[in-house]
């Protein structure tokens, strides 16, 4: 294993043909000699894949398994956008237009036409009996683009033209750009060529082709021909945002500001693009008495022109060539499912990129699956995943549990549906209460009780001895063992739901909460840098919910033995810590947060701790190979 | 703004021109959005003397997106839903292009009349039936033509000759034989084309994979279709 190509040919073929089940001499040696290699061994060439030596290589969650605790079992993965999958399909582009001397884009709609299968696309390329013909067959004019492609759009006033989409054609006074494909001169006018284009990117389709129809011209646009109309779009754009504005906001010139307030009209204004001008402009109030009135203006001035600018880099970021660059790269990872995973958070666009294990134990994912591990992983927004299905974090339970754990509850909502409903009664007055916060520790506003949401129980007995995690099987009622069942499901199912409102609550406050601190960053000057902890205290709370939650679907499906009540305990010890940070988050005044800096500090660092050790001592509930053995079977997984 | 002009042009455009039998009107008054289209059965087929009118809806991206069509007029065809009347026609889906006008996608009706495909269906059942037993199926849409789209214009020639039009649905039946094989052997299609594509016969084709229990080879999976092509051979 000194070779990353290699490895993953091995990879790519394994996976390809039917995995049998597991071997058991093969689980053993795997658990038994576990071989700890040096990461730092692997040399990686520079091959597409592994360009980028800035972005480093990342480990998946899950360090021990073994009693020593050493990292084992890692996924390595590297953290890219998708813009990175870009360069990379450049490169492999590059090299095939070196080898078949044809325009960039033209190879570019060679490959997207054999999904990216080099191999095979030159294969077909060289037995083709005429190049030409072949090239034709695949939407692609064989002759050289010449220098200047922005000829390729041309200002007409001949009034016989008619654009084929729009009916419209130019006048003498009034002339009206035409756009054609170098190929084909079907020629379109500017305006519906652009929104043709636009459409089509709009529906994910790549290597577009001309719009004429009567007979179909199969001929593809490539990325040259649709940099030109991009560039000219942005172009019209810009000219049209800046036109509607200053139509808009009548706004005044800088001449204007000058002579207005008399300023020295020699003074030139330096704009620095990189002054964050939100906080310059606080300061500015701040100190306003200061200040004179004209500087006052100047800055205003400098805050719109920001404003101005940032819009039209929204605009620019998803021009044509930057959203059809975006279906590719997207396109791309879908094919290669193995080795990227978009991120499943709503609106991120990041991508991870797979690149080997640690260790030469495991081969693909599927046996990593089977070892119940859970490559946990993250994007670059931080958001957490799990690599191997998908889906959020999940740990502890292993990816069959969790779909598992689905399955059942999919069955079973329909009769639990009661369960699912966010209130309950007062234990003392019986009035309707409503849960308002992800903290269990609830006051009744009519009858001033404190008790705790899970049991019901009153929150005196709880304070010291937080246990009503714990289920504990009702030994006095004679219940048959079906109803046993149900009711250990339903006080799992509670405890999963609940956890999962109480993480929904705590997202909502915290949102509040946030708006708050930027309010108090403006009233009294706290920097922002001084409540990024908040950030951090926030994700590590919300993170910590995720792995409870997951912990009582966990749960149920482990039988009664020791181990379990190791885990309770862990367990336990977490969701206290949890429930802490949660009231804290609940309780301070908005003012007061950077002074109880110190103690959301405290309180996160532990709650982390118990975070990591309640987690290992799941893992280390399938430490014994036997057991690990027994829960493969038990989950019936392959 | 150059949507309603273009729909308006299209207009003018179909009422300027008489011979093509087709017409376009506004649904309500002034709404350019929805339209009524009617067109004439094309001769030498069951659907000969009929006039079949199309409900089209004209979305906001149009021209950029197709219209949406479906038949007012109930009619007997492998493409168009026999209770709903919806349709089944590429240029009205993805291989739209902007250029094409609903003058010439009611044009395109007509002719999807002329020669249906029953290999991709709208109406399963009426597809069966054309396959099966084509000059069933030709009295049959004969019979929907006269009940449902009377043509008050039409003067009938005297002869119900549908031999063109039951033949080709004879051909397609062969056609569709093949494909049949390989469904029957569940194998996927596009790899018989893969060797196909290769010059082999098809059956030599299928045989082999069937010996190798292949159902399906992936276009990329060099290692594999060489073992193919080595029983092929053989």
């Amino acid at each position: 294993m000194t070779d990353d190509d290699e490895y993953f040919e091995d990879f790519s073929d394994n996976s390809s043909i039917e995995l049998s089940g597991v071997d058991e001499d093969v689980l053993g040696n795997e658990l038994s000699s576990v071989d700890i290699s040096d990461s730092g061994e692997y040399e990686f060439d520079d091959g597409p894949g592994n360009t980028d030596s800035s972005s480093e290589i990342l480990y998946s969650f899950y360090k021990s398994r073994t009693s020593g605790g050493i990292p084992t079992h890692r996924l390595k993965y590297r953290n890219i956008a998708l813009d990175d999958i870009q360069k990379e399909l450049e490169k492999d582009v590059k090299k095939v237009q070196n080898m078949l001397q044809l325009d960039y884009g033209k190879c570019l709609n060679l490959l997207l036409q054999y999904s990216w299968n080099e191999h095979k696309m030159l294969d077909m390329y060289m037995n083709a009996p005429n190049h030409q013909d072949y090239l034709l067959k695949n939407g692609i004019y064989e002759a050289k683009f010449p220098e200047d492609l922005s000829r390729l759009i041309s200002t007409e006033t001949d009034e016989n033209i008619l654009c084929g989409i729009c009916y419209c054609g130019p006048t003498k006074d009034e002339p009206m750009n035409f756009f054609s494909m170098y190929g084909c001169k079907h020629k379109f006018c500017t305006d519906c060529y652009i929104q043709y284009l636009k459409n089509k990117n709009e529906s994910g389709s790549m290597a577009i082709e001309c719009p004429f129809a009567d007979p179909k011209c199969h001929l593809k646009i490539t990325i040259e021909e649709l940099n030109v109309l991009s560039e000219y779009n942005n172009k019209m754009e810009e000219k049209h945002f800046y036109h509607k504005k200053q139509e808009e906001c009548n706004l005044l010139s800088e001449e204007q500001i000058k002579q207005m307030y008399k300023l020295d009209s020699d003074s030139e204004f330096e704009f620095d693009e990189q002054l964050d001008v939100e906080d310059d402009f606080n300061n500015t109030v701040k100190t306003k008495e200061k200040m004179k009135i004209d500087e006052l203006v100047y800055d205003f001035h400098t805050i719109i022109q920001q404003r101005e600018r940032e819009e039209i880099d929204k605009k620019r970021n998803r021009t044509i060539i930057s959203k059809y660059w975006y279906n590719i790269g997207s396109r791309y990872c879908t094919i290669n499912t193995k080795k990227y995973k978009h991120c499943p958070s709503p609106d991120c666009d990041n991508v991870v990129q797979f690149i080997g294990f640690d260790s030469d134990i495991v081969a693909n994912i599927e046996e990593l699956k089977r070892l119940l591990m859970i490559p946990l992983v993250r994007c670059k927004s931080n958001h957490q995943f799990c690599f191997g299905c998908n889906e959020t974090a999940h740990a502890p339970c292993p990816c069959k549990v969790v779909q598992l754990w689905k399955i059942k509850c999919e069955d079973d909502s329909e009769t639990l549906n009661w369960i699912q409903t966010n209130t309950k009664d007062c234990p003392r007055c019986h009035s309707l209460i409503e849960k308002n916060g992800g903290c269990n520790h609830m006051t009744c506003k009519s009858c001033t009780y404190n008790f705790c949401w899970i049991c019901l129980g009153d929150w005196t007995a709880h304070r010291n001895n937080y246990r009503c995690d714990k289920y504990v099987p009702n030994e006095d009622s004679d219940v048959s063992k079906v109803r046993e069942s149900l009711e250990k499901y339903m006080f799992y199912f509670n405890h999963f739901n609940n956890q999962r409102i109480s993480h929904d609550k705590d997202k909502q406050i915290l949102e509040i909460f946030e708006n708050k601190i930027k309010e108090l960053q403006i009233n009294s000057g706290v920097s922002w840098i001084e409540s990024v902890f908040y950030k951090e205290c926030v994700n590590a709370l919300l993170e910590c919910r995720e792995s409870l939650k997951w912990s009582y679907a966990f749960l149920f499906y482990i039988p009664n033995c020791r181990g379990k009540q190791l885990i309770e305990t862990a367990q336990w010890q977490l969701s206290n810590k949890v429930e802490q940070l949660s009231r804290l988050f609940e309780d301070v005044e908005i003012g007061d947060v950077i002074k109880k800096k110190p103690m959301f500090l405290t309180i996160k660092s532990s709650m982390v701790t118990a975070q990591n050790v309640f987690l290992e001592t799941c893992i280390d509930i399938f430490a014994d190979k036997h057991t690990l053995k027994d829960f493969v079977q038990r989950w019936n997984i392959k | 703004m150059s949507r309603a002009k273009r729909i308006a042009k299209e207009l003018e455009d179909v009422k300027k021109d008489q011979l093509s039998g087709v017409t376009l009107e506004m649904a309500e008054d002034d709404d350019l959005s929805h339209l009524k289209g009617t067109f004439l059965g094309p001769p030498g087929t069951p659907y000969e003397g009929g006039l079949f009118e199309v409900d089209i809806k004209i979305p906001n991206e149009y021209p950029f997106k197709p219209p949406i069509m479906k038949f007012d007029t109930r009619i007997y065809h492998p493409n168009i839903s026999s209770q709903t009347g919806a349709i089944c026609l590429d240029i009205l889906k993805d291989a739209w292009t902007p250029i094409l006008t609903l003058k010439s996608s009611l044009i395109s009706l007509q002719s999807l009349l002329q020669s249906p495909e029953p290999t991709d269906p709208q109406d399963a059942q009426v597809a069966k039936i054309y396959l099966s037993d084509p000059k069933k199926f030709a009295e049959t849409a004969a019979n929907w033509t006269k009940i449902y789209a009377p043509n008050e214009n039409y003067k009938p020639t005297g002869k119900e000759d549908y031999s063109d039009f039951t033949k080709l649905a004879e051909n397609q039946k062969i056609i569709n034989q093949d494909i049949d094989d390989c469904e029957k052997y569940g194998i996927d299609k596009n790899t018989v084309k893969i060797f196909e594509d290769m010059g082999f016969p098809r059956d030599k084709i299928i045989d082999a994979l069937r010996k190798l229990n292949l159902k399906h080879v992936r276009i990329d999976d060099d290692m594999t279709q060489q073992k193919v092509l080595d029983e092929i051979l053989s």
